[in-house]
């Protein structure tokens, strides 16, 4: 079974497309969809957690570094939802690594791309939940 | 008098949350939790229905926000900002913009005009249409009524050869034999998609449609299937090139065909003529450097309907970085017909970057009696032009399983508002028929023209004479 992969990418971070995602990770490895938001800021927990009840292995926010954000703290906060969302999942007995927070600057697509090799390795490495949690 | 063509909207709600132009950024953490709250207090209650769909990855909020940036400026601690998402400025391509799909989007869903409250602050001249400004002469003429029913204005078409004059014989008998016609109260006809067609639902919706309104559809051969026979009085069958069979089941009980041009176009239509002499036939010529002379040509060997169809961008085919918009192609083989003296008999479709309801009043006042829409259509039935299905991959709003009478609603309901906007112009026109509208450039400014006249001879290179 393919990983589900969300990635939800801050436009002003590496706001990659699905041809480029495509490039990474070939579409038959993995299903890999994005949503480019305004500002890593804008993701909600409710995101994140909708995600992965409709079936996504991991979900990967991407924001920019630290002290880069045009929102001034919408990275940081993206961050702390992470942590939440996670130990929320942690206490629902599916692991504290399904969600992720990466950290990259506009342009660095080499960044981007190891973020995305190793969210694919996680990915792979944990299963979907649904089985997991059976 | 004969009863008033009057189209009915039906509300029809999208199945998919549709992408939102709002960006609201919500830094919740810093809430005070107090009592006044903004989300609460929210006039559309945009917070109270928020919805996001975990498939899709769209959340209500962003589509539903009317911009009264109320919530913004209320909140006691500023833990709201808004933007725009990002996801909505990379709807469509650089002709079909993500305005014009939500503004579609907006009136398939309630067959309204789309009305801009805040006013336009845009610039007031663009590619394309958008270079062109319908003049509303209401200031030299009284305006005609036709929204709110105190006047007709009539929008329906001949679709056909018309004669030139007619004769009588000392008893007032026509000596001329009348060419078949067919009438539609609208003049739109549905296209062929370039993209995008997902199967027979989509087809079912826009020949449900057009029979709801009264119009045509063209239809493919191998697009063609029996659940299309009960829709025969509103099919156009549009015959290919290669393979020409003018026996084909197809052609059965139906009012008007269409060829593929080719330069033995001619013995085709012999051909279809002689089996139904009362069946209009059309040729679908493509718009190039050519097809003025070609136009003109079959004009005057007895054409009855010349489709002139530019790229689904509206651009004419030809080689180089420069072809001309639908516009300005329109307008030179207009012209061109005009002064050979058979543009009255001769009938013009047009198709090819028609995208929105002013688009249809401008390529009729370029020249056109009609015009033919195709992604208007399928961004009716929640299309989001992300083009995904030219490349085999999966519609997003899974138009493969459309719901042919809920597809059907959401044409009918945008064609309602395109047909209230040519009304809304006619009447501001002071015209009251949609055919005195066909070739009325004085009705209107081009800003090409405007620019040359104006600064042409400062900045034009050109001595004032």
């Amino acid at each position: 079974m393919k990983p589900q992969i969300v990635i939800y990418c801050c436009a002003n971070s590496s706001a990659a497309s699905e041809e480029d995602v495509e490039k990474i990770i070939p579409e038959d490895q993995a299903e890999i969809r994005i949503s480019r938001l305004p500002c890593s800021g804008r993701t909600d927990v409710l995101y994140l957690l909708r995600a992965i009840e409709t079936g996504a292995t991991l979900a990967m926010i991407v924001g920019c570094p630290e002290g880069q954000c045009q929102f001034l703290e919408g990275n940081l906060r993206a961050g702390m939802r992470v942590r939440y969302a996670n130990r929320l999942l942690s206490e629902a007995g599916l692991g504290a690594d399904r969600i992720r927070m990466v950290n990259i600057a506009a342009g660095d697509e080499s960044s981007f791309a190891a973020a995305l090799r190793d969210a694919f390795t996680k990915a792979r490495e944990i299963g979907p939940w649904m089985t997991a949690a059976a | 008098m004969p009863k008033k063509y009057h189209i009915k909207p039906t509300p029809a709600a999208p199945h998919f949350i549709p992408v939102g132009r709002s960006g609201i950024i919500d830094f919740e953490e810093d809430c005070l939790k107090c009592t006044t709250c903004v989300k609460k207090r929210c006039l559309y209650d945009v917070y109270k229905n928020r919805a996001y769909d975990a498939q899709t990855l769209v959340d209500s909020i962003d589509h539903q926000c009317k911009n009264c940036f109320s919530c913004i400026q209320n909140c006691p601690r500023g833990v709201l900002s808004k933007t725009i998402n990002p996801e909505f400025l990379r709807m469509g391509d650089d002709y079909w913009k993500p305005d014009i799909i939500h503004n579609t989007w907006f009136q398939a869903e309630t067959g309204k005009i789309p009305v801009s409250g805040a006013g336009y602050r845009g610039p007031f001249s663009g590619p394309g249409f958008d270079a062109m400004w319908t003049d509303m002469s209401e200031i030299v003429r009284p305006t005609r009524d036709g929204i709110h029913g105190r006047e007709y204005i009539s929008t329906a078409i001949d679709v056909g050869r018309k004669q030139h004059h007619l004769e009588f014989d000392a008893s007032g008998r026509l000596l001329r034999e009348m060419f078949p016609l067919v009438e539609i109260p609208l003049p739109v006809i549905f296209n062929t998609l370039p993209f995008g067609n997902l199967g027979k639902g989509i087809l079912l919706s826009f020949a449900g449609a057009a029979r709801q309104i009264g119009s045509l559809m063209y239809v493919s051969p191998e697009a063609y299937g029996v659940f299309l026979k009960p829709f025969k009085a509103q099919l156009i069958p549009l015959l290919p090139a290669e393979g020409f069979n003018p026996d084909a089941e197809i052609l059965d009980g139906v009012k008007m065909v269409e060829l593929f041009y080719v330069p033995d176009v001619w013995q085709r239509v012999q051909q279809l003529k002689d089996r139904d002499p009362q069946r209009v036939v059309s040729i679908r010529l493509p718009m190039n450097s050519e097809a003025k002379t070609i136009a003109a040509d079959l004009a005057l060997a007895g054409a009855e309907v010349i489709h002139l169809f530019a790229d689904y961008r509206g651009n004419e085919f030809v080689d180089g970085d420069n072809p001309r918009f639908v516009k300005e192609a329109l307008r030179d083989i207009h012209t061109h017909l005009v002064n050979a003296s058979i543009r009255d008999q001769v009938t013009l479709i047009v198709s090819g970057g028609i995208a929105l309801a002013e688009h249809l009043p401008k390529a009729i006042i370029c020249g056109a009696d009609a015009a033919a829409i195709d992604l208007p259509l399928l961004i009716a039935l929640e299309c989001r032009v992300c083009k995904r299905c030219t490349a085999g991959k999966s519609c997003p709003v899974k138009l493969q399983n459309l719901d042919p009478e809920y597809g059907s609603q959401r044409v009918v309901n945008l064609m309602c508002s395109w047909w209230s906007q040519l009304i809304e112009l006619m009447g501001a026109m002071g015209i009251r028929d949609v055919r005195r509208v066909r070739g009325e450039v004085g009705r209107a400014m081009f800003f090409e023209d405007l620019e040359r006249d104006t600064f042409g001879a400062i900045f034009g290179g050109q001595k004032r004479p």
